[in-house]
């Protein structure tokens, strides 16, 4: 009965706490472009279906989007990912006519957080299946909740957190066929896997993992040839049926260039970004960045019971290999159980993009959002070291009111620092990180600080008509301003770093160039330091104003 | 056929690993080299670090030693005859 309230008051506190902040969220780096992909999108589907009422306004206010912000990049040629949240969103705003550029913002914020909510929920029957023990699964989901990045970006990182998020739901679905092989979890599976990739190309792995596993079955003679083939091909027909079914870019596909079908997801942008005091162009990045970028971002308890959990999945991974026997089964081969294998595949998964990240020279930038997705991973490692830890607990027949309390003290030091990061927990940096060392690494990557930073000049210039503001580093600071009231934003002329014409100059400290070097982004003698944002040693942003 | 597939598997990732932090971090490093030597932020700092030696320079009496005086004054004798012997 207490366990019949418990969680659903879990979930529901949580749903509270993000529908009460939702709105504290600044507009992210790359919502404006995913809002006109939406329309993009839109556009070539009702194209297709040949509806013209819709498509006329979205085509209206995709070109109303591009003359506003020709900086944007073009959707003709990153036509290719996050299709299902954009498109949907977009289509919102066409169908009840939202005009309102702080509602339709906050619009995408509230969705993206429900989408993580609902996540959040899988992932909680993702551990219920697998572990039984129920602080395993309460603390497991509270990892999958409260890690600080990824709690902040689930408001409106609506491209990296919404893969996680259907990532997760993909997975449990996974799980679920590997337990009970149906009709309803393959449609299932393959449905999640679909809106997976059609949002980021990575979830392709799922179905080809699987299928791996199926094939390992088959090798241990668990399945038939004839088995193997029939599922192999069942998966696939309704993948690629899922897939086409909701994905524009592969309607235009030609048959015959499969190599280009792939080629648009390796394009990368010829940029620099600070790494541990260096700029790197994004493409040649020393090799430890994706494990740095983890290790000094996720809360160090967090991290513990990753590195252990996942070193012991690697124990047991090499343990079964070195003991496979071939006349010997089902106990000597990878996994002897479903559990085992749900572990074995979040291993391989894991493992298999680590070494992707870490040896094959993938671009990334902003920290690791794009790689994100791992986190789903990471809990799941950290809650397989919760249970082996809580196993040895009851083993040497300790105290589990100790395990319940060291739990307690590092789950409230997180809870701790999401409230004093708020609204910035996606620029959270873990102990690791120090008033020195944080001028090595960019923060405020994501650009959250810029509507925030409007809002407190305005607040300073109630009575000015015009206020010149100028920035001065490298983000779109323009763009904040859609989360300003529509007469606030007619009070806002950006003058780029065209620092003579500015009253006041934004820095949130991010520059795609060195500024030892270039000297671009110095702030000129005549302004004055006159706020700056600094939590917990991590300095957010600046704002100067003119002294004479 | 099970442990032939296994064998193959593991000796596929054990190449490509060994290959990675061998031949292929070689690759990688000179490639890094090559995009830093390239950049836009290099090219301001060897630029900045002419322009502050001719500055340096500049305060000197003397640019150059006796030696080097010597040296450059036979070349500029030496150019500008060959250049008189075009003519």
């Amino acid at each position: 009965m207490k366990k019949k309230i418990l969680i659903p008051t879990f979930f529901l506190i949580y749903l509270f706490i993000g529908l009460f902040i939702y709105n504290d969220y600044g507009i992210g780096i790359e919502e404006h472009f995913q809002r006109q992909n939406g329309f993009y999108w839109i556009v070539k589907i009702f194209s297709y279906l040949g509806v013209d009422s819709i498509k006329i306004h979205s085509l209206e206010l995709y070109q109303s989007i591009r003359s506003y912000d020709p900086n944007l990049p073009d959707s003709n040629f990153f036509n290719y990912y996050g299709i299902t949240f954009d498109s949907t969103l977009a289509f919102v705003e066409t169908v009840f006519k939202i005009n309102n550029s702080k509602l339709y913002f906050e619009l995408r914020h509230l969705t993206s957080f429900i989408i993580f909510f609902i996540s959040s929920i899988f992932f909680y029957k993702i551990l219920k299946n697998r572990f039984k023990n129920d602080i395993v699964i309460y603390l497991g989901t509270s990892f999958y909740i409260l890690n600080p990045r990824i709690f902040g970006d689930s408001f409106h990182n609506n491209k990296d957190v919404f893969f996680l998020s259907i990532l997760t739901i993909a997975l449990f679905y996974l799980f679920q066929l590997l337990e009970k092989n149906n009709t309803k979890n393959i449609i299932l599976f393959c449905l999640f896997a679909a809106i997976a990739t059609s949002s980021r190309i990575m979830g392709i792995y799922l179905p080809l993992l699987f299928i791996f596993f199926l094939f390992l079955d088959y090798l241990s003679q668990k399945i038939f040839f004839g088995n193997f083939l029939k599922k192999t091909l069942t998966i696939l027909s309704f993948y690629i049926f899922f897939l086409y079914l909701h994905y524009p870019y592969m309607w235009e596909l030609n048959i015959f260039k499969f190599i280009e079908w792939f080629s648009v997801y390796f394009y990368n942008m010829d940029l620099k970004i600070l790494y541990s005091g260096e700029y790197y162009h994004i493409k040649y990045l020393p090799k430890l960045y994706l494990p740095v970028w983890i290790s000094i971002t996720t809360p160090i308890f967090i991290l513990l019971l990753f590195i252990g959990g996942y070193l012991f999945m690697f124990k047991r991974f090499f343990q079964r290999l070195i003991n496979i026997k071939l006349n010997t089964m089902p106990i000597h081969d990878f996994w002897s159980s479903v559990s085992e294998k749900k572990d074995i595949f979040i291993f391989f998964s894991l493992t298999s993009f680590l070494l992707y990240a870490i040896f094959l020279n993938v671009a990334m930038l902003s920290g690791w959002r794009h790689f994100y997705f791992l986190h789903v991973f990471i809990i799941y490692a950290a809650a397989y070291m919760l249970n082996l830890l809580l196993t040895i607990f009851k083993k040497k027949k300790f105290n589990i009111l100790y395990f319940k309390l060291i739990n307690l003290v590092f789950i409230s030091i997180i809870l701790f620092d999401l409230s004093s990061f708020h609204p910035y927990q996606s620029l959270y940096f873990n102990s690791l990180i120090n008033k020195e060392n944080i001028k090595n690494f960019p923060v405020d990557t994501p650009s959250l600080s810029r509507s925030d930073a409007l809002k407190y000049i305005i607040s300073l210039n109630k009575t000015e008509d015009k206020i010149f503001v100028s920035n001065a580093s490298w983000t779109p600071f323009h763009n904040g301003k859609d989360l300003l009231k529509d007469y606030e934003q007619k009070k806002i002329i950006f003058v780029g770093q065209d620092y003579n014409k500015a009253d006041y100059i934004y820095t949130n400290f991010n520059y795609e160039v060195d500024p030892r070097l270039n000297k671009k982004y110095n702030i000129p003698k005549d302004f004055k330091e006159i706020k700056k944002v600094i939590i917990s040693d991590i300095p957010i942003y600046s704002i100067y104003k003119r002294i004479n | 056929m099970r442990i032939f597939v296994y064998k193959f598997l593991i000796i596929v990732t054990g190449i490509f690993i060994l290959y990675q932090v061998t031949i292929g971090y070689t690759v990688f490093k000179l490639q890094q080299k090559l995009f830093s030597l390239n950049s836009k932020e290099n090219s301001i700092f060897v630029k900045d670090k002419i322009r502050k030696e001719l500055i340096a320079g500049l305060k000197k009496d003397k640019i150059f030693n006796e030696k080097d005086r010597i040296l450059i004054k036979k070349l500029y004798k030496k150019i500008y005859l060959e250049l008189q012997s075009l003519n």
